[in-house]
């Protein structure tokens, strides 16, 4: 019982939405909304849980006196800071708008940020034409870099030209086909798991 | 040669220095390189000047402060595009941090005057990502059932009339990840779609634009920049493009620099294996 | 230079995590440690703020008693830390959230993702470009068919489609390039406009 519920939920789940889209049938598509907000309810309950996990995880590592324990007392007084002023005191109160507009905004855009040194470096280290085929991607990202900033009208006018037909021919191209196998197989994927094939997201592996 | 080998050996902590003062000159100093405008902003332009004025439109917000350098300005042009145009912005958002960006870019033009409820408002988050960006496309209400203020959303004036997507005039999207999401669960509806995507998802998004599915596509501080242009309202887009511009430099002369050593090293590798035979 | 309180801790967060740059330091663990508590937390908050308006508001103010069971399914997914005996019940939630997104995921990707762009890629062969869209995307596809042995043809089309992908890869690492750049200009304009005033336009 505890293995065979899950199964048949997902696929009941699964195949009312598929019907719901292809079949106009009466109350059906009601139905299917209602099972969606039910769904987003759900999903908000698990957005927390993930957050709760990540503070068992530090609270452990305080009581357990880890050598990271004044880091993770740190992540547990953000958290909790940023929890109460936003749950007690609301979403537009000074304490919750100053964590993110002065803490999450600059960390997060700065971490982002970084990979740009990093990138710059692997430029410089990593990104050699050490065949063809490497060649081919290396002066392809020159003449993209190049011709979609405004230098490149500078340079020579034919590159942006140059570079705007890459990204609308071969670019096209090869990403329509990778959008296309992908789209294969998500459908694949979405059919297993309906069809109860997979059930590694119930942590049960696949038959 | 050995000057062209050296070229390959720079400190790291060197590159990173040159990369922060290579963009920041010419911040403080423009040098004014003119922006042409791609025909991507001018179809994304074209699109969204067909809205008349009382017109609503859908923004949604689906990137977080990690990518906002990159996709906020596009957010801002067309903010006050539309709005100069007296068109009605409602924004959503598939991600979490989206309400606390539109509100912060929806504030200025409220102290200027335009009435929350009336002629903007702002819904809020839903978790579940593609499964509430498919029931709240559907039904805005029903979804939110009430905005990110508090209010119940089937009293706000904006709302009235509006069920989903088909009842607005656009569908505007920002994102700090790819376009496929909204492809999928809005391009069924009859709405036209505008992507506002980050520079790097550019080239997965090319598809969907030539099959027509995106109606527009804006990619990055580039297309900010040439929307500000087009608009007549240059800002701080613009401002960076020549940063842009001489970062892109230097980024080639590290490959190049990068390159011209490897292949020095190698042949003179080569030459003197040959010695030894 | 700002008097901004919240500036200087932003500017002071900026420096931290860019410290990492040149060595991993105390500073920029400490930093670290902040930001993911704090963007935790906001999680909480707004996993929280939804529950009010989906589940509480609803329940409460708008006697609508079926949101009782994904209230229910939501408290499942905690129902393992009353102890592990009960760690069947979280799969509930579980398989009720993927039935419904690969449902919704399956229904618009056939269409959307599958059928349109495949719909897209018939172009008449009048022109250069229409040619290597159509040939190119087909050659790709051939290079991704790793269920048979390729034949002499198609192991010939998979080499040219290699070619269309190192050509994408390229213009992907073009974008990837000024993407990044774009996301350092957003840092190095506040640090050096918000912060510091030195650029002044």
């Amino acid at each position: 019982m505890k293995r065979e519920v899950p199964i048949i939920v997902t696929t009941v789940a699964g195949i009312f939405m598929i019907l719901e889209y292809f079949h106009n049938i009466p109350g059906l598509a009601n139905g299917a909304k209602e099972l969606q907000n039910w769904a987003i309810l759900v999903a908000a309950f698990a957005l927390a849980l993930a957050a709760i996990n990540l503070a068992a995880r530090h609270l452990r590592n305080i009581t357990a006196r880890h050598q990271n324990a004044v880091h993770s007392g740190l992540l547990l007084a953000s958290m909790f800071a940023t929890v109460i002023a936003g749950i007690f005191f609301g979403t537009d109160a000074r304490a919750f708008v100053f964590i993110f507009d002065n803490i999450i905004t600059p960390c997060g855009s700065a971490f982002y940020a970084m990979a740009c040194f990093h990138l710059a470096s692997a430029a410089y280290r990593a990104f050699r034409a050490q065949s063809g085929q490497a060649a081919a991607l290396l002066i392809t990202g020159i003449i993209v870099m190049l011709g979609r900033a405004p230098i490149g009208d500078l340079i020579h006018p034919y590159l942006p030209k140059m570079a705007t037909w890459l990204m609308q021919v071969p670019n096209l191209a090869g990403m329509r086909a990778i959008m296309i196998s992908s789209a294969i197989g998500m459908i694949g994927v979405s059919l297993r798991i309906i069809t109860g094939i997979d059930r590694t997201h119930l942590g049960m592996g696949q038959e | 040669m050995d000057v062209l080998m050296k070229l390959g050996d720079i400190d790291k902590r060197v590159l990173y220095v040159l990369l922060v003062l290579v963009l920041l000159i010419p911040m403080v100093r423009p040098i004014g390189i003119r922006i042409s405008i791609s025909h991507w902003t001018t179809k994304a332009y074209e699109q969204l000047s067909r809205l008349e004025p009382g017109d609503t439109v859908i923004c949604d917000f689906g990137y977080n402060v990690d990518g906002a350098p990159d996709v906020e300005p596009i957010a801002k042009a067309i903010f006050r595009d539309l709005f100069d145009r007296n068109i009605k912005i409602i924004t959503v958002s598939l991600n979490a941090q989206g309400p606390m960006i539109a509100e912060k870019l929806l504030l200025p033009y409220e102290e200027s005057g335009k009435v929350y409820g009336t002629d903007f408002c702002n819904l809020g988050f839903m978790a579940g990502g593609e499964t509430a960006l498919a029931a709240y496309a559907r039904d805005l209400k029903r979804t939110f059932p009430r905005d990110w203020r508090g209010n119940t959303t089937s009293t706000l004036p904006i709302l009235q009339g509006i069920t989903g997507a088909p009842d607005t005039k656009a569908w505007i999207f920002f994102t700090d990840s790819s376009a496929e999401a909204w492809v999928r669960q809005v391009g069924d509806l009859d709405v036209p779609m505008i992507g506002a995507v980050i520079t790097v998802a550019a080239p997965q998004a090319e598809p969907f634009v030539h099959s027509g599915q995106l109606s527009g596509l804006l990619t990055g501080l580039r297309s900010a920049a040439e929307y500000e242009i087009v608009t007549n309202r240059p800002g701080g887009a613009v401002a960076a493009m020549d940063a842009q511009s001489l970062g892109h430099i230097l980024i080639t002369i590290f490959i190049v620099f990068g390159n011209i050593s490897y292949f020095v090293k190698r042949s003179k590798e080569l030459a003197g294996r040959e010695g030894v035979q | 230079m700002s008097t901004d309180v919240g500036i200087w801790v932003g500017a002071l967060m900026t420096i931290a995590v860019f410290s990492y740059l040149f060595s991993e330091n105390e500073f920029y663990k400490a930093v670290e440690h902040i930001y993911v508590g704090a963007a935790a937390g906001y999680s909480i908050v707004l996993g929280f703020s939804n529950v009010v308006t989906k589940g509480w508001q609803p329940l409460v103010e708008g006697r609508q008693f079926q949101v009782l069971i994904p209230v229910a399914m939501g408290l499942m997914l905690f129902a393992p830390y009353a102890g592990t005996q009960y760690n069947w019940m979280r799969r509930i939630p579980i398989s009720f959230i993927v039935g419904i997104g690969a449902g919704i995921t399956i229904r618009s990707v056939v269409i959307e993702q599958f059928v349109k762009q495949l719909s897209a890629t018939i172009l008449p062969f009048n022109s250069v470009n229409n040619v290597i869209i159509v040939l190119g995307t087909l050659a790709v596809l051939s290079y991704f068919f790793f269920t048979f042995k390729p034949s002499r043809a198609l192991k010939t089309s998979a080499e040219v489609g290699k070619w269309i992908i190192m050509i994408t890869f390229g213009a992907s690492f073009g974008n990837a390039v000024m993407g990044r750049i774009s996301l350092l200009i957003g840092r190095i304009d506040f640090m050096f406009r918000e912060w510091i005033h030195l650029i002044k336009l």
